[in-house]
């Protein structure tokens, strides 16, 4: 892999240990309101607190929040929503295209048309309806997020799975009588992989966005468990006030998590591609 | 005379080329009315230039290929469409044939495996079907890749013997190699054919490679079965067929 894809991939787990770890690194937990101080509030970066030694290195909020607390509370829930919906839909988005791959006829006709009918509408469009009849939640985000992006997944899948099965160690799997089940996953799922890991990680940064989007827009995730793009809406009415640092800084978080997953799904690419092995 | 192992009965493959919108239906005859017999322990050549429909038989023989009209019958009994547990093939390009992500040990003994045909311990198991096709049981760890064309060859045969079939169809199973390793995987197979008394049905464009293996040799030409020799008289066969 390449030197950029490294970078990318130890970035990336870096940003989710830290996810992972927010309640021991964090100065406070920036949603016990106990913890708050009102008085310490819309503080510059790198203000000492009034009562207690601390310093708040990235400011705080309206609510004297420690921002970088906040962020790293915020991440944890971005990163969590993304890993997860992206986990679904491409389990759905494998089983629904191999199948399609291997049964073909009206099968998959008829997968492949809800596909197309799923990719004419924008995904974030979608995600709204969805959101907007369920209400917001964790939960509801994730399911809606799944529907927006397993299509991708089923089109890959399929196409893919349509290369290999025209491979003849498919046949040959096939005259040994092998279950379907255990050629699909066993024969042509491992070598439809290298590709399907390339979309993963280039939607994984779309489900993140998309989470982002509809946070920012307040349909998404519900204002006690706040993800980066709630943290960025947040501080959006200081922006012009000059304090700058509630909003633009969860919003520098989302940049570099969303640039290191599509730089990571170039690398992988890159790997999957024959034709760049030499660069 | 007992009753043949396997026969072909009427076999007839077209394909649809064109089927559209407002587009005349155009199909194409890949195997015209073709019947083929094949008796227990014979070996049968099969020769024909470039789309003259061998490769196609091959497939519906195996089974991978439902024909379009015809029965296959093996001993008597009429065959479903599909795979058959007594017929396996080799493939033309053994590096395509064998999964590129699975280790050599996995590829031969994985079906033996599922259909309960190992009895003592599996490594024992492949190392006996390495062994009877010339390799090394040290191989049995490595992937496609880390093999020669011969050796890749020789797994590819293996793991069509370790199920244990009485029919082996190879269909251009030499042609990707150079002559000198053909001439081994040749007389591996001819040696094999013996020691387990197995019925060959092999595909060539060589006629060289068929005389050398075949007492029966069936000449395809459009589809359709031309002419039937013994292998000894196909050096004066070439008729009007391969002058062009």
């Amino acid at each position: 892999m390449s030197r950029r894809g490294w970078f990318s991939l130890i970035l990336l787990a870096a940003l989710l240990l830290a996810a992972l770890l927010a309640p021991w690194l964090a100065s406070q937990n920036p949603y016990d309101l106990a913890t708050l101080d009102i008085l310490d509030a819309r503080l510059p970066p790198g203000s000492a607190a009034l009562d207690h030694g601390g310093t708040y290195w990235l400011g705080t909020d309206a609510q004297g929040r420690d921002m970088l607390s906040a962020m790293l509370y915020g991440l944890r829930i971005s990163l969590a929503v993304g890993v997860l919906s992206t986990l679904l839909a491409l389990t759905a988005g494998v089983v629904l295209g191999l199948l399609a791959a291997w049964h073909g006829r009206w099968v998959d006709a008829l997968i492949m048309r809800v596909v197309d009918i799923q990719l004419s509408f924008p995904a974030i469009l979608l995600a709204l309806v969805l959101l907007a009849l369920t209400g917001p939640g964790v939960s509801k985000i994730v399911l809606a997020l799944l529907a927006a992006q397993w299509a991708y997944y089923a089109r890959t899948a399929r196409s893919a799975a349509l290369v290999e099965c025209q491979k003849d160690y498919v046949a040959a799997a096939r005259l040994l009588r092998l279950p379907t089940w255990r050629i699909l996953l066993r024969h042509v799922l491992p070598n439809c992989l290298p590709t399907l890991l390339t979309v993963a990680a280039l939607q994984l940064a779309a489900a993140i966005s998309l989470e982002a989007t509809l946070s920012f827009l307040g349909l998404g995730l519900p204002v006690t468990e706040p993800s980066l793009g709630l943290l960025i809406a947040n501080g959006f009415q200081y922006l012009l006030s000059g304090r700058y640092w509630i909003s633009v800084f969860p919003g520098l978080l989302l940049v570099v998590v969303l640039t290191c997953c599509n730089l990571l799904a170039d690398a992988l690419r890159q790997r999957a591609d024959p034709r760049e092995a030499g660069r | 005379m007992n009753e043949p192992l396997f026969h072909a009965r009427n076999i007839s493959q077209s394909y649809v080329l064109a089927n559209g919108w407002r587009q005349r239906r155009s199909t194409l005859q890949a195997l015209d009315d073709v019947s083929l017999t094949l008796h227990a322990g014979e070996s049968v050549g099969i020769v024909g230039e470039s789309g003259s429909g061998k490769s196609t038989l091959a497939r519906i023989i195996v089974g991978l290929l439902p024909p379009t009209a015809g029965e296959r019958y093996w001993q008597g009994q009429r065959l479903p469409d599909g795979p058959h547990a007594g017929i396996q093939m080799v493939f033309q390009d053994a590096a395509s044939a064998l999964n590129p992500r699975a280790r050599v040990t996995e590829l031969i003994a994985e079906a033996p495996r599922i259909h309960g045909l190992i009895t003592s311990g599996e490594s024992d198991f492949v190392a006996t079907q390495l062994n009877r096709v010339g390799l090394d049981p040290q191989l049995a760890q490595r992937y496609p890749h880390q093999l020669s064309g011969g050796q890749r060859a020789r797994v590819g045969i293996a793991r069509a013997l370790a199920v244990k079939p009485q029919l082996l169809v190879c269909d251009e199973a030499v042609a990707a190699l150079d002559v000198l390793i053909q001439a081994q995987i040749l007389n591996l197979l001819q040696q094999l054919r013996r020691e387990l008394g197995l019925t060959l049905l092999f595909i060539s464009h060589d006629l060289g490679v068929v005389r050398h293996l075949c007492e029966r040799v069936v000449v395809m030409h459009h589809g359709r079965i031309v002419e039937t020799t013994s292998a000894g008289q196909l050096a004066g066969l070439p008729s009007s067929l391969f002058r062009s």
